[in-house]
């Protein structure tokens, strides 16, 4: 077991530092169910960025700034957006997911996500149709639980976005 | 729907709805934590040219009882 900790500020320190550095993203699977308010819990950070040049330069620098330490390759890897990296070099865990399963592409999802404080997040509707085209036990263990919530979340906000 | 479902479900919507009351500081409080995680082994990390071969390497390296493979997909003996 390592010494790493996740805190709530380093959730924040995330969100502000991609922020900051004008990264496009999205905050989703079980994590980003959490900042919805599901009621589960989770020990890392999934991010769904949108795959591009630019974009990934920009999360590399803010991902630097908050204490990853990053091969030349791992910073190639990001800017060329492989499809799934697993970074475990920081102060806690993060997963940037540039083709999550199920989700057509960044736009859209972005389109129909909500921001929570500085936090975009993949809307709940997504994060479940992602998890079910996963299609790993552990998600589909998850579903129902999470249709439940989605639920209650939508009746909780009948004038908002989903 | 049993009533032990029933009221299953009732609790977990009553979850939900306190969570949802809750401020997005304690919704990370509660819902992220650090613990031995043996799918992250290490300090490492690691880049998968595609969501698929991520699932494979899980589905090759990990034992099945992670839940990272996909039913029907070969787990690997424990």
């Amino acid at each position: 077991m390592t010494d790493k900790t996740f805190r709530p500020e380093q959730a924040r320190l995330v969100a502000d530092a991609f922020e900051s550095h004008g990264v496009e993203y999205l905050f989703i699977g079980k994590s980003g169910a959490i900042l919805l308010g599901y009621p589960g819990a989770t020990q890392d950070v999934d991010l769904f960025p949108r795959k591009s040049p630019e974009n990934g330069r920009r999360i590399v620098s803010a991902l630097k700034e908050i204490g990853f330490a990053l091969s030349e390759a791992d910073e190639a890897d990001v800017v060329n957006g492989k499809d799934f990296i697993q970074l475990s070099s920081g102060p806690f865990d993060v997963d940037l997911v540039f083709a999550p399963d199920g989700i057509e592409n960044f736009d859209k999802a972005a389109e129909r996500g909500v921001r929570i404080d500085n936090f975009p997040v993949m809307s709940i509707a997504d994060i479940i149709a992602s998890k079910r085209a996963a299609g790993r036990k552990r998600d589909l263990a998850e579903l129902d639980l999470l249709e439940e919530f989605r639920e209650v979340y939508e009746a909780s906000w009948p004038n908002k976005r989903k | 729907m049993s009533l032990a479902d029933a009221a299953e479900t009732g609790s977990f919507r009553q979850q939900c709805r306190r969570q949802l009351a809750r401020p997005v500081a304690d919704r990370i409080r509660f819902g992220f934590f650090r613990n031995a995680n043996p799918v992250r082994d290490g300090n490492g990390n690691r880049s998968f040219d595609s969501t698929g071969e991520y699932r494979r390497f899980c589905e090759r390296n990990f034992p099945a009882y992670f839940g990272y493979a996909r039913p029907g997909a070969r787990d690997r003996p424990e």
